[in-house]
């Protein structure tokens, strides 16, 4: 009897593992808007990379966490969104 | 030199006042010399899980602001000797009190206790920083429901930002009918999800409602399952390897008997 | 009289206040003193909690009565006694003091117990509120769990008591307290504390009356003879 109930229930997924999904994505972005410094971080270090190639506008540059939607557009997944602007490439990065 | 340990969740409701009841009272009864201190200012509730709310006279308040010395505000148990009660002001808040009072009081009572309980209250404001102040370890209570869980993450960001490495998990209230049948997170998904280790998981239990009504910590209800979940934690507190409760077995053992016996399965 | 040497001198401790009458001042002198010193102080003293002692000189009923009334009228301090320090016997040479007198108790809480002032509050007291009063309280509403009643004088509550009350709270033992239902977690007057019986033997709705009999508090219910 209860396989029978487990056999016409299980294409549905069951309700914990829509729990455990939702909670997943929530911690994300729980996790990284505990602290701005985190942020702040990441900016810094996007900063440091991009510099050997191009030059920057460091003072409006944007960086945020974000939802979007995902690739197969049923899900909304956490993303990190970077406005850059670019002021001019560098010798390095034309030789390549 | 005692232990400060506190217990605390971020969300209300998921049992930190109870934990912190029925581990105090195991402890006690295992010959260990322990003080809980209710730090819930204002919304105390320590005093009457444990049954002794008539004999207030002094509170943690009257302590810090030295109305009284410490000795005369401790509240010796009905039952069990070596353990004490510190409760919360009732009609003040949180503000009463700041950190590094509790820092101050918990050094006071390390000499002469072997484990100092701190029941917390729930969230993350002047209650929740005064009551991990003076704490050396952390346990965080969390239920198998997305709400708590995601609380006890962000505790367990706040202990650890707040130097307290390493707290333990307790999984309060799991219901392993509702696991089996994929409607609750199963302890494996919880640690999965917030990545600490595991002291114990309580099951859902009625007898907690009974005993709390009676101002007697299930704990010491040798019939009471979540009363063994909870000896099991006393135990591992003191450094013992006990094998995880087996839900399993033990609900299939209770409803083999009530079927045996033609009762109808609640 | 070389007078200047000899002024009354002010100490704090913990509990308030400890003044000391040098060997061989004059009462009157001393008093203007105390009068000026505490009237300059007045705006420290406002609101403060303080207990006054004093030491040196004995002081008659009289002279007593004298300090505390410029104590409470020019400190603006509730001033909770005012005594004889009796640690301090041993300075100097002096007689034993005589044991208090009614007149020297009676000043030293508050008096309005049979007459005075009175608060009345006219709802339900719920956890966490507490009513703090110099004088006698009258609720016409429940005293709730978690809810606390600290008076002076006398506690009447129209409605039942579950919660904490205090009555002679300044340490006056003739103070009562009276309720339509008498159930409190805990109970006190003056110094004395009492707590219901764990199994509370009546549900019945009975107007009790707590008072203190050696130094114990008595509850006992008060009912009209034609109900019984």
């Amino acid at each position: 009897m209860i396989d029978l109930i487990k056999l016409l229930t299980r294409k549905k997924e069951s309700s914990k593992d829509v729990a455990k999904e939702r909670l997943k994505l929530v911690l994300i972005h729980d996790r990284s808007n505990v602290s701005p410094q985190f942020l702040e971080m990441v900016k810094s270090e996007i900063i440091k990379v991009i510099q050997n190639y191009m030059d920057i506008d460091e003072d409006t540059l944007d960086i945020q966490l974000t939802k979007t939607n995902s690739d197969d557009g049923e899900r909304v997944v956490p993303a990190l969104v970077a406005n850059i602007p670019i002021k001019g490439m560098k010798n390095a990065g034309r030789s390549l | 030199m005692g232990e400060v340990i506190v217990i605390t969740s971020g969300k209300g409701g998921v049992g930190k006042t109870t934990t912190t009841a029925n581990l105090g009272t195991g402890l006690a009864v295992s010959g260990k010399k322990v003080v809980l201190i209710d730090t819930d200012i204002g919304l105390r509730n320590l005093d009457v899980v444990m049954g002794l709310e008539n004999r207030i006279v002094y509170d943690i308040v009257d302590v810090i602001e030295g109305t009284c010395r410490l000795k005369q505000a401790l509240i010796k148990d009905k039952r069990y000797d070596g353990l004490y009660l510190l409760p919360a002001a009732q009609t003040r808040d949180k503000n009463a009190i700041n950190p590094q009072q509790m820092i101050n009081l918990c050094d006071e009572l390390r000499s002469e206790f072997d484990y100092i309980l701190i029941d917390c209250p729930a969230g993350i404001e002047q209650g929740f920083k005064n009551a991990i102040a003076g704490a050396d370890k952390a346990l965080v209570v969390t239920t198998p429901e997305v709400s708590a869980v995601r609380d006890a993450d962000r505790i367990i960001g706040l202990l650890e930002a707040h130097d307290i490495k390493n707290p333990r998990l307790i999984i309060n209230r799991i219901r392993n009918d509702m696991v089996k049948r994929g409607d609750m997170m199963s302890i494996e998904d919880i640690i999965d999800i917030l990545a600490i280790s595991l002291i114990g998981v309580v099951p859902d239990d009625e007898n907690i409602i009974i005993s709390t009504n009676k101002g007697e910590p299930a704990v010491t209800d040798s019939k009471s399952f979540a009363g063994q979940a909870y000896r099991n934690i006393t135990r591992r507190l003191m450094g013992e390897e006990v094998p995880l409760l087996d839900l399993n077995v033990s609900e299939g053992l209770l409803s083999k008997m009530k079927k045996l016996f033609g009762f109808k399965s609640a | 009289m070389e007078q200047e040497a000899k002024s009354v001198v002010f100490k704090g401790n913990s509990d308030g206040l400890v003044i000391v009458f040098p060997e061989g001042c004059e009462f009157e002198q001393a008093l203007q003193e105390i009068d000026n010193k505490v009237s300059n102080a007045a705006r420290f003293f406002k609101g403060a909690k303080i207990k006054v002692v004093y030491r040196g000189i004995n002081l008659t009923t009289e002279q007593e009565k004298a300090v505390y009334d410029i104590l409470v009228k020019k400190s603006g301090a509730v001033v909770e006694s005012f005594s004889r320090d009796e640690e301090n016997k041993g300075a100097g040479n002096i007689a034993p003091k005589p044991s208090r007198t009614n007149e020297a108790t009676r000043l030293r809480f508050y008096p309005g117990i049979d007459e005075g002032n009175c608060k009345f509050v006219k709802n339900t007291l719920r956890s966490g509120t507490r009513i703090d009063y110099d004088g006698n309280v009258v609720i016409i509403g429940d005293v709730n769990p978690g809810a606390e009643v600290v008076a002076t004088g006398n506690v009447v509550v129209l409605g039942t008591v579950r919660g904490m009350v205090h009555a002679g709270a300044d340490g006056n033992r003739d103070a009562f307290v009276f309720a339509l239902g008498l159930k409190p977690t805990q109970i006190r007057i003056a110094e004395c504390i009492a707590r219901m019986p764990e199994e509370s033997d009546s549900d019945g709705f009975c107007p009790e009356l707590a008072t203190v009999k050696d130094g114990v508090i008595v509850v006992e219910q008060i009912m009209r003879p034609t109900l019984k």
